[in-house]
């Protein structure tokens, strides 16, 4: 019997608005990139801000968004002043439209919009304006949309990353960096579940694996695919069926020899013995003194130091992302 | 820990069957480096515990991945490799519509469910005569309670006239009923079936090259005198296909109970 009175970690769950959105007349957004990872200062928004450059040079009309509510910092990456117009403009006010907070960045086809400015709070995002923001973002006159999502493991920032179209998860081959980033894929991991229109029989099981000291004793993905089977044989493949579409990327970032890039392989094949998902490791971006240089000259470390080892990697990473 | 439990050492190591000698090296040696003692990547995650148990898997598989004879004799008792891939009257890829569970999104064909029906009546029309093993008799054949009405005058058809059975094929036809309705796959009834097909256990360690000591534990559902998952799943696996019995639902009926003491009773070393 499934404990009832288990607390969710999430608020109750809604449809997750995803890539079908792309298909609506108003928008063109070829795909959705989201960079998260849990711990702040592994690299998100040099990523985030180096993929979308990368994708700009490619000529794919690329829109950047700072969704690190309450910690944002992207425009500093893109070496773009305070902006004007930023997406507490769109959030604060409903006839506001997500394309009226658009910046340019000087770079061709990148633009972007900011987080700065916002008001206290925002970081918890009510359920209604999460929505409206995932479905606008679709609606961009761009290619790609990348989001730049904030630290810890957050509703909204969970959102966020289980509706792109692309997840990734940046760690450093660190012990604080790969704790936390389990931590982020296991909460985006349930939340995928408990949000499952498929999964809806065994929601209740769900909902009880949230809680660590559960009376099902489901303390693992494995305990939860057996409570699941035991209940409903199709239930467990259903499950099975919606953790295989649960693929997130990995990067790792500031790799400084072969065991750190080894790392990464290493967190693969945990992933897949512990959660049962195929993580994808799609590269690893070399140390560099290029982005301490350029984070203090407020300039994008693509343009500052082109010819640098970094830069190499990141397009060995778009491209990686390109081809999937 | 683990979500699936492999089933062979090809996935221990996360490898395809046909991986090269090189291959196998470099998976071993990132498979060691993902569980030894020292990885970042276990660190909340993977006790030390289930650590070792995994690193003992490895040092297992590529022991006889990494030999070309061992690898071979493996391969060829487990059906697996370039050369004992199941023969295409196993239908291993064959797909039922009517057995799909509702799905919204299907995905490609290996995330379907083989289904059991399909694959158990295809395996019971494939009767290895060089084995002496009879099976599924035409359901014109079958037993059935004698009728309560006078036979029709109608001329005799051609399955009347048939001679009548002998004590071996009434057997053999029984067997296949208790197959057909079979749910559980006790190593009791694998047993049984053994016996039913007139194999000695001696022939049977010979036919499988399992141990005899597993053997008889497997018949005997003592579950305690069982090597690790791993190895039992691959051993009721090839038991099924040597039986010619539907080896999918075999393995998934008789990991279920052995999975189930395994969790019962966690201090017996798996």
């Amino acid at each position: 019997m499934a404990n009832q009175d288990s607390r969710p970690i999430f608020p109750p769950p809604f449809t997750l608005p995803s890539a079908p959105i792309a298909s609506t007349p108003a928008g063109r957004v070829k795909q959705v990139w989201a960079v998260g990872g849990g711990k702040g200062g592994v690299g998100k928004s040099l990523l985030a801000s180096s993929l979308a450059i990368s994708l700009a040079r490619r000529n794919f009309k690329t829109v950047a968004i700072d969704l690190d509510l309450g910690g944002a910092n992207l425009h500093t990456t893109l070496g773009v002043d305070l902006p004007r117009h930023t997406l507490s403009d769109f959030l604060s006010r409903h006839d506001h439209s997500l394309k009226n907070s658009l910046v340019n960045t000087g770079i061709p086809n990148l633009e972007m919009i900011s987080g700065a400015k916002d008001s206290i709070g925002v970081a918890n995002l009510p359920m209604d304006q999460q929505t409206r923001l995932l479905q606008e973002l679709r609606t961009l006159d761009a290619d790609y949309v990348v989001l730049d999502l904030g630290a810890g493991t957050g509703a909204s920032t969970i959102d966020f990353f289980l509706s792109a179209d692309v997840g990734m998860v940046a760690i450093l081959p660190e012990p604080t960096s790969i704790e936390n980033a389990y931590r982020f894929i296991k909460s985006a991991y349930y939340r995928k579940l408990a949000t499952s229109s498929h999964l809806e029989p065994v929601a209740a099981i769900i909902q009880t694996a949230l809680d660590p000291n559960n009376s099902l004793g489901i303390r693992s993905p494995s305990d939860l695919f057996r409570e699941v089977n035991r209940a409903s044989q199709e239930a467990g493949v259903r499950l099975k069926e919606v953790i295989d579409r649960f693929q997130p990327r990995l990067v790792m970032n500031q790799a400084r020899t072969q065991t750190d890039i080894d790392v990464g392989f290493s967190v693969k094949s945990v992933c897949r013995k512990y959660f049962g998902i195929d993580l994808d490791y799609v590269g690893y971006l070399d140390y560099d003194s290029a982005v301490w240089q350029s984070v203090r000259r407020k300039r994008p470390v693509m343009l500052e130091f082109p010819n640098s080892r970094l830069v190499t990697s990141i397009e060995r990473v778009t491209e990686s992302l390109l081809k999937k | 820990m683990n979500f699936q439990t492999a089933t062979n050492y090809y996935e221990i190591l996360e490898l395809t069957e046909r991986a090269s000698p090189q291959e196998i090296r470099s998976a071993y040696l990132r498979a060691k480096a993902a569980y030894t003692k020292d990885s970042p990547a276990l660190y909340s995650l993977i006790s030390r515990e289930e650590a070792d148990s995994l690193l003992d898997q490895i040092e297992e598989a590529y022991q006889i991945l990494s030999n070309t004879e061992r690898r071979k004799e493996y391969d060829e008792q487990n059906s697996l490799g370039s050369g004992g891939h199941p023969t295409p009257a196993q239908p291993h890829r064959i797909v039922s519509i009517d057995r799909m569970p509702p799905m919204e999104a299907m995905g490609n064909e290996a995330d379907i469910l083989i289904p059991p029906t399909t694959d158990f009546q295809n395996d019971l029309r494939l009767p290895s005569k060089e084995r002496g093993f009879e099976f599924a008799p035409p359901a014109s054949t079958q037993l059935a309670p004698a009728p309560l009405a006078p036979a029709p005058t109608a001329p005799l058809t051609e399955t009347s006239k048939e001679p009548a059975l002998t004590p071996r094929e009434i057997e053999e036809q029984q067997i296949c009923l208790e197959i057909a309705a079979e749910t559980e796959w006790r190593g009791s009834f694998l047993g049984k079936v053994r016996k039913s097909r007139h194999i000695a256990i001696e022939e049977m360690t010979g036919l499988t090259r399992i141990n005899r000591g597993y053997l008889n534990a497997i018949e005997l559902d003592d579950y305690a005198k069982l090597p690790a998952s791993v190895f039992v799943r691959g051993f009721i696996a090839q038991l099924a296909r040597t039986l010619k019995l539907p080896a999918e639902k075999a393995v998934s009926g008789f990991m279920g109970h052995f999975q189930k003491w395994i969790l019962e009773n966690p201090n017996k070393g798996r």
